[in-house]
């Protein structure tokens, strides 16, 4: 089931951005969302779970960025916070689109001040919040779609996941 | 005693992470740049990452292309009256380019010259994946070093210039778009006044109204609106020739010493399916 999730959401962020134009509102992180979602599934097995995102931010890394362990650690550091938010939020809706937002923020917010350090782009704080708020609106509905379409899955097979949203 | 080591510890751990750090933005900054050679295993896995997307990617290229069928149907009356006005123009062109392909030819003959800066190979491609990384704006081709590409090689598409390979993998290439707003190549432009050539540099581009400023011409010569910007072919990256605009609008400098011209696009990057990559003919 997390392996299906990684990969549907892994292509989806390539189909998507392919299908829709560059400057447009809705800027798939699918692969991002997808960490959120496989996280019950290790039943609280964090250092599997720590493998498989690095593993996947990697793959990340080789097929859509050509930067070679950027995605992998950014993607370690976005499963390290989403273990620790798990910890303090309750398993809802509200609180999935709440982790998704900080989520996106972070990520945007990190990737973009990182490669703004290493002399790749100038800093134009515009282009940082139109790229926050434009990933925003796809990703959240496609959280909450995707966490109901998994739980339907997983409910009807039966697969062991440590919570219940 | 264990007080004293745990004191010990910390003074090296804050070292170590120090290192670590710095280390990791050593990485970081060999692994962002972006003219880098990408490593073989890098290019395998690229190249069958990329063929899986592709795969997946066939069902959903063949709605889309339908729907812009729908939509361009719909204006299609009006494309017409445009391209036969174009048309009209055509043979007069065509003249005129014949008898200018012949004086080039017949001039590099005298000076025995073997290359000019326009000479191109053309070789075509489509469009496989774009801009996932969303900071960089680029686009990933389905033609690579097999097919004879190499970096730094511009790419146009039918309507003007677009961009340039920085990656190559085997079967794929990545593509830079000009509308990067980080310019770190200055592209050398021309712009053309009735038979004479205005010189300048294209400093960035603006995505909010699709513009190029072009920066460093001179104060004392009157530029049209609409006037045509093209490449120069100085530098070594693009081809003299490639439609980069038109003339939008004309401002001075914060000095008053040059003008600054601003360029409308050619291209819309929203809207880019089939590309052509040019190599410049070097014999």
């Amino acid at each position: 089931m997390k392996i299906f999730i990684l990969v549907f959401s892994f292509l989806l962020d390539g189909i998507i951005s392919y299908l829709l134009p560059i400057n447009s509102l809705f800027l798939p992180l699918c692969s991002l969302v997808s960490l959120i979602i496989i996280y019950p599934y290790f039943n609280g097995n964090k250092k599997d779970y720590y493998k498989y995102t690095f593993l996947f931010g990697f793959l990340y890394d080789l097929i859509y960025t050509d930067t070679l362990v950027f995605y992998a650690f950014l993607f370690l550091f976005m499963a390290f916070i989403i273990t620790k938010l798990t910890l303090v939020l309750s398993d809802n809706y509200l609180n999935l689109v709440l982790i998704t937002v900080i989520l996106i923020i972070l990520f945007r917010f990190i990737s973009y001040i990182l490669i703004f350090i290493t002399g790749n782009i100038s800093f134009d704080y515009h282009i940082l919040l139109k790229g926050i708020y434009s990933s925003l609106i796809f990703n959240i509905i496609y959280a909450i779609l995707f966490l109901m379409i998994t739980n339907f899955i997983s409910d009807k097979f039966n697969i062991k996941r440590s919570s219940h949203y | 005693m264990f007080n004293k080591k745990k004191q010990f510890d910390k003074r090296y751990l804050l070292i170590l992470i120090i290192v670590v750090i710095a280390l990791a933005l050593v990485v970081l900054a060999v692994s962002l740049k972006k003219d880098r050679n990408l490593s073989l295993p890098e290019r395998i896995i690229k190249d069958s990452g990329i063929t899986v997307l592709r795969v997946v990617n066939t069902p959903f290229k063949v709605i889309k292309n339908k729907l812009d069928d729908i939509h361009k149907k719909n204006n299609i009356y009006k494309k017409y009256e445009k391209i036969k006005k174009k048309t009209d123009e055509m043979d007069k062109v065509k003249a005129a380019n014949k008898n200018l392909e012949n004086e080039v030819k017949k001039l590099k003959d005298a000076l025995k010259l073997n290359t000019v800066l326009s000479n191109k190979v053309a070789c075509n491609a489509t469009i496989v994946s774009r801009n996932v990384g969303y900071w960089y704006e680029e686009v990933t081709i389905d033609k690579g070093k097999k097919d004879g590409i190499s970096k730094n090689m511009a790419v146009v598409n039918s309507n003007g210039l677009i961009g340039r390979i920085i990656k190559v993998s085997n079967h794929y290439s990545t593509v830079k778009l000009l509308s990067n707003d980080n310019m770190d190549n200055k592209i050398s432009v021309k712009i053309a006044i009735n038979e004479d050539f205005v010189y300048g540099l294209i400093s960035n581009y603006d995505s909010k109204t699709n513009t190029y400023t072009v920066e460093g011409i001179s104060q004392n010569v009157d530029i049209p609106e609409g006037a045509d910007v093209v490449t120069t072919g100085m530098g070594t990256t693009f081809p003299s020739g490639l439609l980069i605009g038109k003339v939008k609008k004309i401002t001075k400098d914060n000095f008053d010493l040059s003008k600054v011209v601003e360029v409308n696009s050619a291209v819309n990057f929203d809207d880019i399916d089939y590309v052509t990559v040019l190599k410049r003919e070097v014999k």
